[in-house]
């Protein structure tokens, strides 16, 4: 992802994902972040306009490994996979680990980028990029699934992709609230969500 | 709707009427202390920052779309006198609020949303909000439920949530130009709300 980017930048992204990742709920100052890479300072804000924008690399780093985790993930089921049921099997216990309780806070750094990208189009423009990607790997798969038989085929697989990756981030309503639902309960509606609407069983 | 002393009253209103010709995030206390007549003195009296004063006016604005969508819901509910009526009445309100008008709202959603997450204080004003908001909708679903109009394998409260999340992620697919288009989007909501949600008995 940071392919182009000079050696100096790259190595401070990755300062800021490891001190993200080796602590998610504490804030990261510019100040660990120079002392852990051994950076200067000038050298931070030559690469970077603001801390921020570092920080929003880091997140959206963070985001992008974690789905591509995922699409690596269903790849495999849908090699593994010799009947639709196999394939819904598997759906079903991604759903339990990509919307499980523990992946609360990169739920949160993702819907904190995106609400970022509405005045910031700076981060917009390198987001969409990612974005896009991310949805037509996606959506290949759905297509894939669709070709053998086993996907909806009356529905259009970016808009199926869009719509996973829609109500999986939107889910941070249910933290906002002062209330939580059972985690059991909306697995459920993800379930047959799935097996009844994008990969249903022919008839 | 809350009850605010005057002087923060007029603060609040102030910055909602000034958003409906500008975005949140440009107004200025400057702009406020100018227009509203009140001492800085005053405003930091009934506000820690500015920032607050924004965060109230944010609530505020999400709470009269929390009583908008409320009410029409328990309209729906009153004038159905079959599931084909009330998914006719449901749609209006659901399929309304995917149209690309109403880009702007899901946009200040998810950025209120973002704060929230951020700010223990916003959460607060906000969690009450949200949770009115879920409450009213899973109660539309329950009782949906109980006429034998709504799926009766699902939790009200988590189909409430499930409605919310895919409407409000939908911003997802407004980061870049490439968008998917109006139609698709809304014949997969449509079965999702009618095979899923308010699947028959």
């Amino acid at each position: 992802m940071f392919r182009n980017f000079h050696p100096t930048k790259q190595t401070l992204i990755m300062t800021a994902v490891g001190l993200l990742e080796a602590n998610p709920t504490a804030e990261t100052t510019s100040e660990q972040i120079l002392e852990v890479s051994g950076i200067s300072k000038g050298s931070l804000y030559h690469h970077f306009e603001d801390f921020s924008e570092l920080m929003e690399y880091a997140h959206v780093f963070i985001f992008t490994r974690e789905v591509e985790k995922s699409i690596a993930a269903m790849n495999m089921m849908l090699l593994q996979s010799k009947t639709r049921e196999d394939l819904v099997g598997f759906l079903s216990k991604v759903t339990r680990q990509s919307q499980s309780p523990e992946m609360k806070s990169l739920r949160n750094f993702r819907l904190v980028t995106v609400a970022k990208t509405v005045t910031n189009l700076r981060l917009r423009k390198f987001l969409a990029e990612e974005q896009l990607r991310l949805t037509g790997a996606l959506a290949d798969l759905y297509r894939e699934a669709q070709e053998r038989g086993w996907a909806n085929p009356a529905l259009n697989p970016t808009t199926v992709a869009i719509f996973v990756e829609a109500y999986t981030m939107g889910k941070v309503v249910d933290e906002i609230a002062t209330t939580h639902m059972d985690p059991e309960d909306w697995y459920s509606i993800v379930d047959q969500t799935i097996e009844k609407i994008l990969f249903p069983a022919v008839k | 709707m809350k009850i605010f002393h005057p002087t923060k009253e007029i603060m609040v209103r102030c910055v909602i009427n000034l958003t409906k010709t500008q975005g949140i995030e440009t107004i200025t206390s400057d702009q406020v202390l100018e227009i509203s007549r009140i001492s800085k003195g005053s405003m930091y009296h009934h506000f820690k920052d500015f920032n607050e004063l924004i965060e109230v006016a944010e609530s505020v604005i999400f709470a009269s779309v929390v009583d908008d969508v409320i009410s029409r819901l328990s309209t729906a509910l009153s004038i159905s006198k079959s599931r084909e009526d009330f998914l006719t009445a449901i749609a209006a309100i659901t399929y309304g609020n995917q149209t690309p008008e109403k880009v702007e709202d899901r946009l200040s959603r998810i950025t209120y949303l973002a704060q929230a997450i951020s700010s223990e204080r916003m959460k607060l004003s906000m969690g009450a909000e949200q949770e009115r908001l879920t409450q009213g909708i899973a109660d539309l679903i329950r009782e949906a439920q109980e006429r034998g109009w709504a799926n009766p394998n699902l939790n009200a409260l988590a189909a409430s949530i499930f409605l919310q999340a895919f409407t409000v992620g939908r911003v997802i697919d407004y980061i870049s130009d490439e968008r998917v288009d109006d139609e698709s989007w809304i014949f997969l909501i449509a079965q999702v709300v009618d095979r899923v949600i308010f699947a028959p008995v």
